[in-house]
């Protein structure tokens, strides 16, 4: 069944179409983004990421950098990176582990970053509170083979 | 079809699929949302990457997710919709106007044809794309 978009005399095209609920959270997103603190938010992302190198102490051949992405509508990242071939474990083992595991975690192959950077790259912007915890650990099993 | 005949109105409310619809307001739970993607197949993840729209984007906030519930309660016609809420978001934004579309892709369609169109009402309607898109008029 075709049903005619010029009930109201206009035509809604596609790129016109949206939901009324759409409009109505969008302007509710824009209203809360310009009500955040978003130094507040910034340093709870970076206390995360801060739990999550703390977490991972230890793990052998481990090296954590901390890259502050002060771009305003950035967030915060770790770099997670360790010796390779030593561990025998390459970057894409690990990211293709964390996906498959349990519980399942996308993380970032940050080799692959304009410009690129070295590692596995965590990011804290849509990191719920407290799953920082379960990723770090997860990342820790891996790295020490218990997982 | 026949799927489609057999999805009565009875059958939702006996499964409890209407529930979030008698209960407007009512927060859905996390289990409900783990029991819908379990039911589909699709495995949910810590997302440790970013607002990557094929990663889902974002999740959406409580206050978001309450405007997009009070919205879908009730019908209006949606161009004043579209008018009052980009006029409030020009308001807010400092921007000259605002429209509300369904992606960035959609945006910088608009956009093009916004420019290109100028003032003229009768220019108002984008290109008919139905031609070998298989959209339909």
């Amino acid at each position: 069944m075709v049903l005619s978009h010029n009930t109201l005399g206009h035509k809604v095209e596609m790129e016109e179409m949206i939901s009324i609920a759409h409009a109505a959270g969008l302007l509710a997103a824009v209203e809360l983004y310009l009500k955040r603190d978003h130094a507040a938010q910034r340093r709870e992302r970076e206390a995360m990421l801060r739990r999550v190198a703390d977490r991972l102490r230890g793990a052998p051949t481990l090296f954590t950098e901390f890259i502050p992405n002060l771009d305003p509508s950035h967030a915060p990242r770790l770099s997670v990176q360790w010796d390779e071939a030593r561990l025998g474990l390459p970057l894409q083992q690990m990211i293709t582990r964390l996906r498959e595991g349990e519980p399942a975690i996308v993380a970032a192959d940050m080799t692959r970053f304009r410009p690129p950077w070295k590692g596995l790259g965590i990011f804290a912007n849509q990191l719920r509170r407290g799953e920082e915890i379960l990723v770090a650990d997860r990342v820790k099993q891996i790295l020490t083979g218990k997982a | 079809m026949k799927t489609r005949a057999t999805l009565t109105r009875r059958r939702l409310l006996e499964a409890g699929l209407a529930a979030p619809l008698a209960a407007p307001g009512a927060n859905q739970s996390k289990s409900t949302a783990e029991s819908l993607y379990a039911r589909l197949g699709v495995r949910t993840f810590i997302n440790a990457y970013g607002t990557l729209t094929t990663l889902s984007g974002a999740l959406l906030s409580p206050e978001v997710k309450r405007a997009m519930e009070e919205a879908s309660l009730h019908f209006v016609p949606i161009h004043d919709l579209q008018k009052k809420v980009g006029q409030r978001l020009a308001e807010l934004t400092g921007a000259e106007a605002a429209f509300v579309t369904a992606g960035a892709s959609a945006s910088l369609c608009l956009a093009t044809c916004a420019v290109t169109a100028g003032a003229d009402p009768g220019r108002h309607r984008t290109p008919n794309r139905s031609a070998g898109h298989g959209a339909k008029p």
